[in-house]
């Protein structure tokens, strides 16, 4: 290329790459749609079927308007007994999971030693091992050891080994934020360790014991895989639900989808608004 | 409150292979004014942190009022810290700051509050603590500070570059009110800073440090005017430079061949003829050359001016001679001489006000 | 050591280093060990002893379907009494109701023989189930039908019943002879039959493709969410993406089996255009096979792939895009050498988690494929669980899966060339 052509080339560059720049966005717009579509398309279906007086779930087939499924769900006492176990579980998670958790955050952010990398493997394995087999050996265990069938209980403790790993992430994330001098200014004013950790760690954790009894909350409500292998003989909302599913698909499962989802787009708008409103000062 | 005197023994510091403060001694009188004075990552903090007890020395010993504080911790020792980012804890109210050493000492609540409005109104801030740290200036947040470390009523207070964060004016005024902090409590002050502004303002005693070593421990005029070594002679205040050969002794006052001539000064230091040497000379100390007054001996060299700088009550010139630059600042005399911005001229100044160190203490650089 | 004491005193790091123990003992390191001394205990049981316990289960399984058909039955009598207003509703299946399949026997442990024989049957119904829309059959049978069928039901509990009984003195006897043959071996590994190994091998397959389809499917998104230059757009894609990752893993599936069901969405769409006719029984049955198996799975577990690619992504300076762009730099380029290898990490956690998922789950399978397809390697292990009843083997299958993810963890780190601190984060 010339000295003389080079000039008009560069000119020329700009709006051709501005094309393929809007030609590109323009697909990943279109990709978007599609995807977002593919999401929530089934939810839609699923919400809507619960307002289908046609007892096989189902939009095309519309049968009439009706709420008679959300009148049959707090009639049914398998579900209305698997909510109160998952809610008993999901009380007993949290309890475990956060001092756990908690101890197990402390410990690595301030251990200097080689062996915290092997620490963190083990504590964190959990989040990376398959539901069912966390579920599996948890019934074992508790059985071969202690005699403890499976349960609430070994369902609950199956659940807490890998969501105290969770809680101790986010209780990491923050321990690493801390200004570690406010500690030291503690200490150095006198304060015992204990009232340090009382009065100044404490608080500046207590947002995220906060963020993760909540996480913790919804994690447990939510599983499946795990519980399915430890629960036993008893069942939760979620293990019922999915009990009922092999056989076949009743509305009340939409009307139990259609709590989920309310619940679920009112407290993701809460979060998103609150972020972007923590975001912009 | 009653100061008590800090014992450095024999105290060293190594981070794995690196030594960060090399074996040292020292002791800071009671209820002494005392700064430590070094570039950033001398070793300042570190020394601040072994008598506060955040770190253990590798070797030697600490001792407050004669007591060693070997294996005490940071909360049973009787200093104060103050942070270098003060660290005031942002989730409690200005007075909860204040009175937290009395909280974690038990003290009721209604005792903490009216000693935390006492301490508040010392360091004139009456009526903001109800506040969050955050909602205060940086000036008031200092003050907290330092109100929080005396609630304690400690014998030592230290001071991490507590001013650093501040604006000029506000760092110049807090300096007096530092110090007459200092004298009403009559609390030892150990006080670190990069600054030798601060330090030679306030400080009854100045140490200053280089790499992990404390090079010279003086009054701030002894510093100034003596210093002890090539690094606390250029690091303390501005200083022309000259260097040369060492060619004879006589008593204090050593002859140097420079490539400006030869050049008498006072003799600091050991140093034998033949060595390399530097001589130190302050840009206020020098004078051109038609100044010379009497028939004390003066050392006299050629320069030409490249700029002249007004700085209201001084007029600073900068010249060159051979290679070497040489700054002169003279008083503001409304005359001819302050008012020379160009060409040649004559530079001289008196031996005594020279000082001349052998180059090898300063090969460490 | 040291430092923790320093940092909180010895009482309290102690009571954190106690907590974390129990942790890691109780929760972590004594159950896995456990599993592995059972997946490497090989129990000789003769042949005898595996057909009693196979038929023993059926037995508990029939007596606890008969039960639910005498609930349903008995449901039905009363509501006939309590005026004929029998509800219109219900399904298709009707006998059918919840999870009894699921219930552990807790007979076929032969390990354990004593406790678990006197343990009392887990099939009793649970109490006080109200007769729902759900349980009721679709029909109403005359009253007179009804009980003729309750009394042929009781009699033929009673038949298992006693059968049971029988059966499980003979397994006592035998189990505390045979008991003695247990011993430390890989068996329960090379025991595995072909089918089995066949079922393991396609489900890390299937696993893979899920895991790539996925990445496929989500690096755009997340690349979207994490450049979008609006902060409304920002917050509105977070809540597309938020919303249905939050809703509940089984609440995604059914949302899927009412589209493929035969009588589902899919059907009838293809019925509205007029390709099929649903009213004379044509229709795909689109549920119980792999490729719906599939389908659904990706559906699962695809956000899981999104938000830690989101997450790399976001800390990525975007100037750097723009620069390149500037520099002339094709769209291709520009991902290549700068968007992708910034998001390594994420990438490497999305795939694992994607992975692990999918290649133990047991939802999806159990649910989509209504027993009707074959099975994937999580209902193997099931199986093996709570319907062959050897734990053991069960034990050595959850080991074998467990092992296929570290693998998978392990080549991730080392190709995506991050560590463990970079994975769990
Ligand atoms: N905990 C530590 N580990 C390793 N090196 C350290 C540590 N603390 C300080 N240092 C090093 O020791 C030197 C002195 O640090 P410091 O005392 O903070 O200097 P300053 O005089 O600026 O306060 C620096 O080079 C610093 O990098
Ligand atoms: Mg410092």
């Amino acid at each position: 290329m010339t000295v003389v052509t080079a000039e008009p080339a560069v000119r020329e560059i700009a709006p051709r790459r501005r094309r393929t720049r809007d030609w590109s966005d323009a697909v990943l717009s279109g990709y978007l749609l599609l995807f977002f579509a593919y999401m929530f398309l089934p939810l839609m279906f699923m919400v809507a079927a619960a307002f289908n007086a046609n007892p096989t779930p189902s939009v095309t087939d519309w049968q009439g308007f009706t709420l008679k499924w959300f009148e049959a769900l707090p009639q049914d006492a398998r579900f209305v007994q698997g909510l109160l176990h998952s809610l008993a579980i999901a009380g007993g998670v949290i309890v475990i999971s956060i001092p756990l958790g908690l101890a197990g955050a402390l410990i690595l952010t301030r251990l200097q030693s080689r062996a915290s990398t092997l620490l963190y493997t083990v504590l964190v394995s959990p989040i990376l091992t398959p539901g069912i087999v966390l579920g599996a050996t948890t019934m074992i265990f508790w059985r071969d050891a202690f005699g403890v069938e499976a349960g609430l209980f070994t369902a609950a403790i199956a659940q807490a080994a890998f969501i105290a790993s969770y809680c101790m992430l986010m209780f990491m994330a923050r321990l690493q934020r801390q200004d570690r001098a406010l500690e030291e200014a503690a200490l150095d004013l006198g304060a015992s360790s204990v009232f340090v950790f009382r009065r100044i760690t404490l608080p500046f954790l207590m947002p995220t014991v906060l963020t993760a009894s909540l996480i913790s909350f919804l994690q447990s409500i939510e599983n499946y895989n795990t519980t399915f292998f430890a629960i036993g003989s008893s069942w939760t909302l979620v293990t019922e639900i999915g009990a009922r599913m092999r056989f076949g698909l009743s509305p009340m499962i939409n009307v139990i989808g259609v709590i989920f989802v309310v619940i679920t787009v009112v407290a993701a708008t809460a979060w998103v608004l609150a972020k972007r409103r923590s975001g912009n000062g | 409150m009653h100061g008590q005197d800090v014992v450095l023994d024999g105290v060293s510091m190594r981070f794995g292979d690196f030594t960060a403060v090399q074996p040292t001694d020292l002791t800071i009188n009671a209820g002494e004014f005392f700064s430590i004075l070094g570039p950033s990552g001398c070793g300042k903090t570190t020394i601040l942190r072994m008598i506060s007890g955040f770190l253990d020395p590798t070797a030697g010993d600490v001792r407050i009022g004669g007591a060693s504080m070997a294996g005490i911790r940071p909360n049973a020792r009787p200093t104060a810290l103050i942070f270098q980012n003060l660290a005031l804890f942002p989730l409690m109210s200005v007075w909860e700051n204040v009175a937290f050493g009395l909280e974690a000492r038990g003290v009721p609540k209604k005792v903490r509050r009216e000693r935390a409005e006492e301490l508040l109104a010392m360091v004139a801030l009456t009526g903001q603590g109800e506040k969050k740290p955050t909602e205060l200036s940086g000036g008031q947040r200092q003050r907290v500070a330092i109100a929080r470390a005396l609630a304690v009523e400690p014998a030592v207070l230290l001071l991490d570059e507590p001013l650093s964060a501040l604006d000029l004016k506000l760092r110049q005024h807090m300096r007096s009110e530092l110090k007459d902090l200092q004298r009403k409590t009559g609390v030892t002050f150990i006080y670190i800073t990069h600054d030798q502004g601060e330090a030679l303002t306030m400080s009854d005693r100045v140490a200053v440090m280089n790499r992990g070593v404390v090079e010279q421990v003086a009054s701030s005029d002894e510093i100034y005017n003596q210093p002890a070594t090539p690094f606390v002679a250029s690091f303390v205040g501005e200083q022309n430079v000259f260097r040369g050969r060492l060619a004879g002794v006589d008593g204090e006052v050593a002859r140097v061949d420079t490539p400006q001539g030869e050049m008498l000064a006072h003799l600091r230091g050991k140093a034998g003829v033949g060595d390399e040497v530097m001589i130190f000379v302050r840009p206020e100390r020098m004078g051109l050359g038609a100044n010379g007054a009497g028939s004390e001996p003066r050392n006299r060299l050629r320069a030409t001016i490249e700029r002249r700088d007004l700085e209201g009550p001084f007029v600073n010139l900068h010249c060159r001679a051979g290679d070497t630059s040489v700054t002169v600042h003279l008083p503001n005399s409304g005359d001819a001489a302050s008012s020379l911005a160009s060409g040649e001229t004559d530079l001289g100044f008196r031996p005594t006000d020279a000082i001349v160190m052998a180059v090898g203490e300063l090969a460490r650089e | 050591m040291n430092s923790l004491v320093k940092s909180y005193g010895k009482g309290l790091t102690a009571v954190f280093l106690a907590l974390t123990a129990v942790w890691i003992a109780v929760l972590i390191v004594l159950p896995q060990a456990r599993m592995i001394e059972r997946a490497f205990t090989y129990v000789d049981r003769s042949g005898d002893a595996a057909t009693l316990s196979l038929e023993i289960d059926r037995a508990y399984t029939r007596v606890f379907d008969i039960d639910t058909d005498l609930r349903d039955l008995n449901g039905q009598l009363a509501a006939g009494q309590a005026g004929d207003e029998a509800s219109s509703g219900g399904l298709p299946t009707p006998s059918l109701t919840p999870s009894p399949s699921l219930v552990p026997s807790p007979s076929p442990v032969p390990s354990l023989p004593s406790p678990s024989l006197s343990a009392p049957s887990p099939a009793t119904p649970a109490p006080g189930v109200a007769p729902s829309p759900f349980a009721s059959p679709q029909e109403t049978l005359p009253r007179e039908e009804i009980e003729a069928r309750i009394a042929a039901l009781e009699e033929e509990k009673a038949g298992l019943q006693a059968r049971i009984a029988e059966l499980e003195v003979q397994e006592a006897e035998l189990t505390s002879t045979a008991g003695t043959s247990e011993s430390y071996s890989a068996k329960n590994f090379t025991n595995m039959s072909e089918l089995h190994f066949r079922i393991f091998l396609s489900t890390i397959v299937y696993a893979l493709c899920v895991t790539l389809l996925s990445f496929v499917v989500c690096y755009p998104v997340a690349y979207a969410a994490a450049t979008a230059r609006s902060a409304n757009k920002v917050a509105l894609m977070m809540l597309g993406l938020v919303i249905p990752y939050a809703i509940n893993e089984l609440l995604r599936i059914f949302s899927w089996v009412m589209i493929l069901e035969k009588q589902g969405i899919l059907n009838g769409v293809l019925d509205l255009m007029g390709l099929i006719d649903m009213q004379a029984g044509e229709g795909m049955r689109f549920v119980a096979s792999n490729g719906a198996v599939f389908t659904v799975m990706v559906y699962a577990y695809v956000l899981f792939m999104v938000f830690p690619i989101y997450n790399t992504i976001e800390t990525l300076d975007k100037n750097q895009i723009e620069a390149a762009r500037d520099l002339g730099s094709s769209t291709w380029r520009i991902h290549w050498r700068v968007v992708l290898p910034h998001a390594k990490p994420g990438i490497a956690v999305g795939a694992i988690m994607t992975f692990m998922l999918s290649a133990g789950s047991i939802a999806v399978p159990e649910i989509v494929g209504r027993g009707l397809h074959p099975d994937w390697f999580a209902q193997v292990i099931y199986r093996r669980f709570f319907e062959a009843g050897s734990w053991n083997e069960g034990a050595a299958y959850s080991l074998a899966l467990l092992v296929a993810c570290i693998m998978f963890i392990l080549i991730n780190m080392a190709v995506f060339r991050v560590g463990i601190r970079d994975i769990a984060k």
